[in-house]
């Protein structure tokens, strides 16, 4: 099999793996992507309609509009396959369909993929029921229990990947930011679809400013058990990578700490970017500028830059 | 302008427009055939491995033991206005569910009690701690109209039509019609655990659009409870928290 030498360090390779390691890192061909993922990877309703689209996601497409990680990964790789695994509704932590058990359908598939491409979490927030106290994330899932789920998909993907694959976990994003996207889109969303159709309640029915940031804070800590788990796995500093599988995130730090707009998490999204029918999920330029910023944050990416982000 | 965009919506959720969702052309997952795995292994149940027995059925016949994995993923203390509880994962499956202290895990152990950071199961033999990240392998004690629906993932279930007819009936007088893109859509009211709707996947606040392909009306829990019991397949499109989704069944007569 090819080998492809990674010339350039990524910034998000930059935050999940040592520099050196990283820069003489050579990685499996890029011959087919799994992915794991939410509506968001589904392209739910970017075209303005109600209903899973991957053909405008971030990572499936086949839109050119969009650009997606299948089509910039087939532009380089003839015959570049994939299978996608994501199902909208999907969390990290709970039910049927989260990390761990997307995970394991990827490890099942056949061939197995050398790119994986995750984003999830934005349901782990939304699913949770409003606090009543206070402290307005205290409903939200800890983070160790976010960070026991991430570990236990990426356990199986250490375990069952080609050596020298590379899985890469982009950020969540902020829902407190899409709040105020779908704000500024239409009066519509917020006082009819929003409450007839529930939709992130937790952030959509919160009134108070301060208590959305604070669950955007939680999403920050989040972000940061990411890093640190991505940054364990890629150096197999946690020894639960012997195979050599390679490990990436966009993430490398909140808005808070001056990183705005730098990945997924940090996304700060306007009501151009998210669609007018749910006023929730992003809509085709939207899903282009995920695609945009997990492509710079890939093995295959010259880091995620201010154009992703341009207006 | 927001009706005229509706009326648009409205035709294209009629069509069924779901998207391909494998590779670059592929049909919609929905419409894949469910290919039912083989359940895991199940073994009789001694009757002092039963800590609660199910009301009314004390027959050992109607009881089955799986051996399962749990691992603790964390503890979730809360806003106070609940008890704190405990997230779980079946690692064969990896699906997950919350238990408060004092819940059941299965009829063969309960959570004894939560701390910030441990969890203790107790049985008839005994007990063991959990710390997050931490398994635990244990018989998984069951009677056989406990479970309703066997989740497959991707909104797909096996529904037993025994434990079904065995489940609690929501009764709804007077649903709750809304609508939502356009289109009717009958919103679940709160539902008990051990209701047939909580038990078959559906969740509080799910506006339910189709049945069958059939618009719901006012005779839409009605028209669900028929489908489900009917043993035959179901299709329930639902929007839930803003997403459409279909819910597929299909039924094991067993």
């Amino acid at each position: 099999m090819r080998r492809r030498m990674v010339g350039l360090v990524t910034a998000g390779v930059l935050a999940g793996v040592p520099l050196a390691s990283a820069a003489a890192a050579t990685w499996a061909e890029p011959t087919k992507q799994a992915n794991a993922g939410d509506s968001i990877s589904q392209g739910f309703g970017a075209a303005g309609i109600p209903f899973d689209d991957p053909a405008q996601s971030w990572v499936l497409g086949i839109d050119p509009a969009v650009s997606s990680m299948y089509l910039r990964y087939s532009a380089i790789e003839p015959g570049f396959e994939q299978e996608g695994e994501s199902v909208t509704g999907a969390e990290m932590v709970g039910g049927e369909d989260n990390f761990p058990a997307q995970a394991a359908r990827i490890c099942a598939q056949s061939p197995l993929p050398t790119r994986v491409e995750v984003l999830l979490g934005s349901n782990d927030v939304c699913n949770r029921p409003r606090s009543w106290t206070t402290d307005a994330a205290a409903n939200l899932y800890s983070v160790t229990t976010f960070t026991s789920a991430l570990r236990a998909g990426l356990d199986q993907l250490a375990a069952c990947l080609p050596p020298r694959s590379v899985v890469e976990v982009l950020s969540v994003p902020r829902v407190d930011y899409l709040y105020e996207a779908g704000r500024a889109k239409s009066w519509w969303c917020v006082w009819g679809v929003w409450p007839i159709a529930g939709i992130c309640r937790v952030v959509t029915a919160e009134s108070s400013a301060s208590r959305r940031a604070r669950i955007g804070q939680r999403i920050d800590a989040y972000n940061d058990a990411v890093a640190a788990e991505i940054a364990a796995y890629a150096a197999n500093a946690n020894g639960r990578n012997a195979r050599g599988v390679g490990f990436v995130t966009d993430w490398v730090g909140s808005s808070a700490a001056g990183h705005a707009n730098t990945s997924v998490g940090t996304f700060v999204f306007t009501k151009d970017d998210i669609n007018g029918t749910d006023c929730f999920h992003p809509n085709v330029q939207g899903q282009s500028r995920l695609a945009c910023v997990a492509w710079g944050a890939s093995t295959e990416g010259a880091g995620v830059s201010s154009a992703c982000f341009a207006r | 302008m927001k009706l005229a965009c509706c009326t648009v919506l409205l035709s294209v959720l009629t069509a069924g427009c779901d998207s391909g969702q494998r590779s670059a052309s592929s049909t919609s997952r929905d419409d894949e055939p469910i290919v039912v795995p083989p359940e895991p292994a199940t073994s009789p149940v001694r009757a002092d491995e039963i800590l609660a027995p199910r009301e009314g059925s004390l027959d050992l016949a109607d009881y089955v033991a799986t051996d399962v994995t749990l691992r603790l993923f964390g503890v979730e203390l809360g806003d106070g206005s609940r008890p704190p509880s405990a997230v779980l994962a079946d690692t064969t499956t990896w699906a997950t569910r919350s238990y408060e202290e004092g819940a059941l895990v299965g009829r063969g152990w309960r959570v004894d009690a939560i701390g910030p950071d441990v969890v203790r199961l107790r049985s008839s033999s005994g007990t063991t701690e959990l710390r997050p990240g931490e398994d635990v392998r244990l018989r998984w004690v069951r009677h056989l109209d406990d479970r309703v629906a066997r989740s497959l993932g991707r909104h797909r279930y096996v529904l037993s039509l025994r434990a079904a007819r065995a489940a609690e009936e929501v009764v709804v007088v007077d649903p709750e019609i809304v609508e939502i893109y356009g289109r009717r859509a009958w919103r679940l009211p709160p539902l008990h655990e051990r209701s047939l709707l909580a038990a078959a996947g559906f969740r509080e606040g799910d506006l339910v659009v189709e049945v069958n392909g059939v618009e719901v009306d006012r005779g839409a829990p009605g028209a669900l409870r028929s489908a489900l019991l009917s043993g035959d397949a179901a299709r329930v499109r639902v929007v839930r928290a803003g997403v459409p989704l279909v819910l597929r069944y299909v039924a094991d007569a067993r």
